[in-house]
């Protein structure tokens, strides 16, 4: 049963196609990248599965229910049960790490003596112990993004989405996350979206591909077959550049 | 950096001459003659006539600060956060109040309730006569709502330039969790509160320097009896004693401003530009609140004043018989905005240099000198340059004083926007001309400013049309025999015929908004041929 369903989708900013005909589906549990070129299309679809954009046109669903139909969001961003992680972190520089932890669990109205057992539960999972009481900017950019990690998960959603959120960290930082965010997605079982232009990322995290490319999906497959086997040319190319041989 | 030191030097130089020594020298003045006379300083102040001045001023300032801030906040966040049609338009409108002088507007207002006009009409056949109107708008309330119309729509585009300094993806990160409301009230007001307080000590204080507007609604404030003890009884003491009350509620709020300034440096953070859409469902009730708010106080006031009974005939009669304060303030205007420009870019030049030991007190200067009431700043320049000696006599009774109190008043708009623009060029501009064997004042000239010559217009514009409508400082500097039309308009407010002030008022708008549109248009053509 797939927990992201998108039907048709057709998006359009003035003149120019965003999105061009994607029907998808995403199995829940599962960890999905999505991966094409720069301006491929990628974060289009990141933020209307938020339902943070509207559409054109087709059909967005949520855990079987109706999220977005056309240019009209049925579901608001906050009741898709949904965690963001962002290239560039975005926590709230004028909240503490911890009150950028509680800002979700108060929102969703968690009684008091959960949200203190729930922000603690995070800090130890993301190593973060002695540094919430302390402000974004006086964190290192990996903790900042263990943070920003952490602020996703902390109201317990069902999908994760992630948007390049290693791309501006170094490769060793990049490394020790990436490893991270497998251990996070083996032990909560979560649905994990994960865009990314970076192939090593994708392969090394993911159990299901999608490529795109100028708003339209190419194809959808297991890492391994997408690279020995693929069913499309632009996936064959993009995958092995002639570089590469 | 001789050159830098050496032109910090010359605004170190100016600032003192034309700002500070002068305001230094009032407030030592105005002790002695506290000192000289028998009245003690606690005692003056505890009068009941200076209590109900300071009162009326502050309950004044506290009103409109309070409501523009509130309301502010309110067109702010439409303006930043609601998709809406026609944003460029309802931005473009609310700038209207900003060019146009304050007691021009007051003007426009009071007109509007006349019972031949629109509004009028409809409120007389509600059985509120123009009588009864009048009566409400005396004093407090016309003050306080003319005053609100002026201040809030500046405020709702600052406001919404705020919020945009908060990256886009911490508010989708909080629209996942959260309703928008909350998202308001939460993340984005706290983030900003800095700056929202700076906005609010500002409004405070710029209503509370505030001349024309509480004298046409007859309100009795700490600036006009100031203007009052100085123009009208020649009590040059009492005016001085008047003032410093105002002085003294200037200083601690710029302190305050300094220290505000500081705080919101700390969560600078980087902007990630992208798409708004809060409140979805409520824009079109929004973008109605918008729409019936310009509509109500600024194309209905200015358009009615357009409407009256202004023939061609009578105005082209208006205009020969101001020709004179016509040409001077056109003269004084492109005088002071080119002075401005000028001054703004060194100041701009020296601000953005890294390696400039004192750049930040640029902005210190700059925020001194606006926020300091210009009714003091005109009280002081008068006391201090009207000395027996020949240099002061030259610039006491030439125009060139009140060209200096622009320069110091108005200096923060062309400092800003050139000062924002030159931090945008890439490093690598001057790097490359410094390799290529140019110096500083080549680079500048045919590498920096050609670069920038949209903020050099966008300067020269704002500075030209601040100094067309100046009255506060202008009216207590002008030289015998020379005046500029705001300034005539405002002496002859109260004894001359309704339309012929309708009328000169009417010319200072049209003064002010040919060279306004003709700005913009320009612009906008020259952003469609770089387009093609």
């Amino acid at each position: 049963m797939p927990i992201i369903e998108l039907r048709h989708i057709h998006q359009s900013f003035g003149a120019s196609k965003i999105l061009n005909d994607i029907s998808l589906t995403i199995s829940r549990g599962g960890f999905t990248s999505i991966l094409g070129p720069t301006g491929s299309g990628k974060t289009s679809l990141f933020r209307l599965i938020a339902g943070l954009d509207e559409i054109d046109s087709g059909e967005v669903y949520i855990d079987q229910r109706l999220a977005t139909r056309d240019s009209q969001i049925l579901l608001k961003p906050h009741k898709r049960n949904v965690g963001l992680v962002f290239q560039d972190i975005a926590l709230w520089p004028h909240l503490s790490i911890y009150k950028n932890l509680e800002f979700p669990l108060k929102s969703l109205k968690y009684p008091k003596d959960k949200i203190v057992k729930r922000i603690h539960e995070m800090i130890d999972l993301m190593n973060l112990k002695g540094l919430d009481k302390r402000y974004p900017h006086q964190l290192s950019g990996g903790q900042q993004q263990l943070a920003g990690i952490a602020r996703a998960l902390v109201a317990d959603p069902d999908i994760i989405l992630m948007d390049e959120p290693l791309a501006s960290l170094d490769y060793h930082l990049k490394k020790d996350l990436r490893k991270k965010i497998k251990r996070i997605h083996e032990t909560s079982k979560k649905t994990f979206v994960y865009i990314t232009h970076d192939q090593e990322e994708a392969f090394e995290l993911s159990d299901e591909i999608i490529i795109i490319d100028e708003g339209r999906l190419i194809e959808k497959g297991k890492p391994e077959k997408l690279l020995t086997d693929p069913a499309q040319d632009f996936t064959r190319y993009y995958l092995n550049p002639p570089s590469h041989h | 950096m001789k050159r830098h030191f050496a032109l910090f030097a010359v605004i170190v130089f100016f600032f003192l001459l034309f700002g500070l020594l002068p305001i230094i020298f009032l407030v030592i003045r105005s002790v002695q003659e506290f000192l000289a006379s028998d009245t003690h300083l606690i005692v003056y102040l505890l009068k009941k006539s200076n209590l109900d001045l300071i009162k009326n001023s502050l309950s004044l300032s506290l009103i409109v600060s309070g409501i523009s801030l509130s309301v502010g906040v309110f067109f702010g966040t439409i303006l930043w956060g609601v998709q809406l049609r026609f944003k460029k338009l309802f931005k473009l409108s609310l700038l209207i109040p900003l060019i146009i002088p304050p007691y021009i507007y007051s003007i426009c207002f009071e007109r509007m309730f006349y019972k031949e006009s629109l509004l009028g009409g409809l409120l007389s056949i509600l059985g509120l006569g123009e009588q009864t109107i009048q009566s409400i708008l005396h004093g407090m309330t016309g003050s306080a709502i003319v005053l609100c119309g002026i201040f809030i729509p500046i405020t709702s585009l600052i406001v919404s330039t705020l919020f945009s300094r908060i990256s886009s993806s911490m508010i989708d990160a909080a629209r996942t969790c959260s309703s928008d409301f909350r998202i308001m009230l939460r993340i984005v007001l706290p983030f900003s509160k800095h700056g929202l307080i700076s906005i609010f000590f500002v409004i405070f204080l710029l209503t509370l320097a505030q001349l024309e507007i509480p004298n046409f609604f007859s309100l009795n404030v700490i600036p006009f009896e100031v203007l009052t003890q100085f123009a009208a009884f020649h009590n040059y003491s009492l005016s001085m004693m008047a003032s410093l009350p105002l002085f003294l509620l200037s200083l601690i709020i710029f302190m305050m401003e300094v220290i505000l300034i500081k705080k919101s440096d700390l969560l600078a953070n980087k902007v990630k530009l992208g798409k708004m859409d809060l409140f979805h469902s409520s824009r079109t009730l929004f973008a109605l609140s918008l729409f019936i708010f310009i509509f109500i106080l600024i194309y209905l006031p200015i358009g009615n004043l357009f409407s009256r009974n202004l023939s061609l005939t009578f105005m082209v009669q208006l205009i020969s018989e101001s020709t004179t304060e016509i040409w001077n303030s056109l003269y004084l205007a492109f005088l002071g905005a080119t002075f401005l420009t000028l001054f703004g870019l060194a100041m701009a030049l020296l601000k953005t240099d890294r390696r400039f030991p004192f750049k930040s007190s640029i902005d210190f200067f700059s925020i001194f000198s606006f926020i300091f009431p210009n009714i003091i700043l005109g009280l002081a320049l008068i006391l201090f340059w009207n000395q027996e000696n020949p240099l002061s006599s030259f610039f006491y009774t030439s125009s060139l004083i009140i060209l200096f109190a622009y320069l110091f008043h108005f200096n923060i708009f062309p400092q800003r926007i050139l000062s924002d623009h030159l931090k945008q060029l890439p490093r690598s501009i001057e790097e490359a001309g410094m390799l290529a064997g140019a110096g500083k004042i080549k680079r500048i000239i045919f590498l920096i400013l050609p670069n920038i010559k949209e903020s050099i217009i966008t300067s020269f514009l704002l500075s030209f049309l601040f100094c067309l409508g100046e009255i506060g400082t202008t009216i207590f500097i002008y030289p015998p025999g020379f005046q500029t039309l705001p300034i005539k308009i405002f002496t002859m407010a109260a004894n001359s015929p309704e339309h012929v002030v309708s009328g000169l008022a009417v010319l200072l708008i049209l003064l002010i908004l040919i060279p306004a549109v003709s700005v913009l248009v320009i612009q906008e053509m020259r952003r469609k041929y770089a387009h093609h």
